[in-house]
């Protein structure tokens, strides 16, 4: 036996390694599911983006069976009126409830603490929204949706993107409406929360200024930090 | 079944130099601003009492 062996060479890591311990590092169990909230996040102006995700469960919902039971049914039974209004008013809620949310992250700064990619994800997915309700509206199969498409067409002719795709092809906009936006929104929606997640609801303006000062710092380097301790994000990753 | 609104009438708009917005769209942004301030200043009900992690502090 030969005294200068090699020592042993670590064994590989497979990429499933690799991945799962840098998801437990960003985002460990006790933050993606918490235990509790801080004291901060009880107030009703919190309660909006929940309202948004809530609308957007009823959306995809009623979308399903509206997209099972098809135009027929929609138009010619009581039954689909019910869920196509059903449809139609929990798009409204949704977008009501996602612009009073974008309203009150805007006016808390929530990008403040590195949560800069919680408000890009969160306003992005607004943008998202607004073509996949309008692949909708002109995916109605009846004049109304003959109508908007018409109009719509014009102004993306006016734009000049009209040439990319065809509101008048209802194939086409059915195919937007029912798979590649609403996936879309679903995916900038999931990666939203679980940035929320991982850095925390933003606090108050107040209890920055607070923790800053319990902390002896200024507040420009401790911009965002929750009073609550929750980590930093980018500053702590 | 009458329906709770007439909705067989052209819809009523206002103008204002470049803005041209309907009446309804109008009241939908009036209740927006309403809920946005009511969500500020309603207070939130405190139905149990769990820990919080500012509690734990």
């Amino acid at each position: 036996m030969s005294a200068t062996s090699e020592p042993p060479r670590p064994a590989p890591r497979a990429w499933t390694t690799r991945l799962r311990e840098r998801w437990l590092a960003e985002l460990p169990p006790e933050k993606l599911l918490p235990d509790g909230q801080p004291s901060y996040v009880s107030s009703w102006i919190y309660v909006l983006g929940v309202l948004s995700l809530s609308s957007l469960v009823l959306i995809i919902t009623t979308g399903v069976i509206l997209a099972l039971k098809g135009p027929a049914w929609w138009h010619d039974t009581g039954l689909g009126h019910f869920f196509n209004s059903m449809h139609l008013w929990a798009v409204e809620l949704f977008f009501f409830f996602m612009v009073v949310h974008l309203w009150s992250s805007y006016w808390t700064a929530a990008w403040r603490g590195g949560r800069r990619r919680v408000w890009m994800t969160g306003a992005v997915t607004f943008l998202v929204a607004v073509p996949t309700a309008l692949t909708g509206y002109v995916s109605q199969q009846n004049f109304d949706s003959q109508w908007i498409s018409t109009q719509a067409k014009d102004a993306m002719n006016a734009t000049g993107i009209g040439a990319f795709f065809n509101l008048m092809n209802f194939g086409q906009m059915y195919s937007y409406h029912v798979f590649l936006l609403p996936l879309a929104v679903v995916a900038i929606i999931s990666v939203h929360l679980l940035l929320v997640r991982k850095h925390g609801v933003v606090p108050p303006f107040e209890d920055q200024l607070l923790a800053a000062v319990a902390a002896g710092s200024s507040v420009a380097t401790t911009a965002g930090s929750s009073p609550a301790g929750q980590t930093e994000g980018e500053q702590t990753a | 079944m009458a329906a709770i609104f007439n909705l067989n009438h052209p819809a009523s708009y206002i103008h204002w130099q470049f803005i041209d917005v309907s009446v309804s769209n109008v009241l939908v942004v009036v209740v927006m601003f309403a809920v946005f301030a009511a969500a500020i200043l309603l207070p939130f009900p405190h139905g149990h009492s769990h820990s919080t992690k500012d509690d734990d502090q």
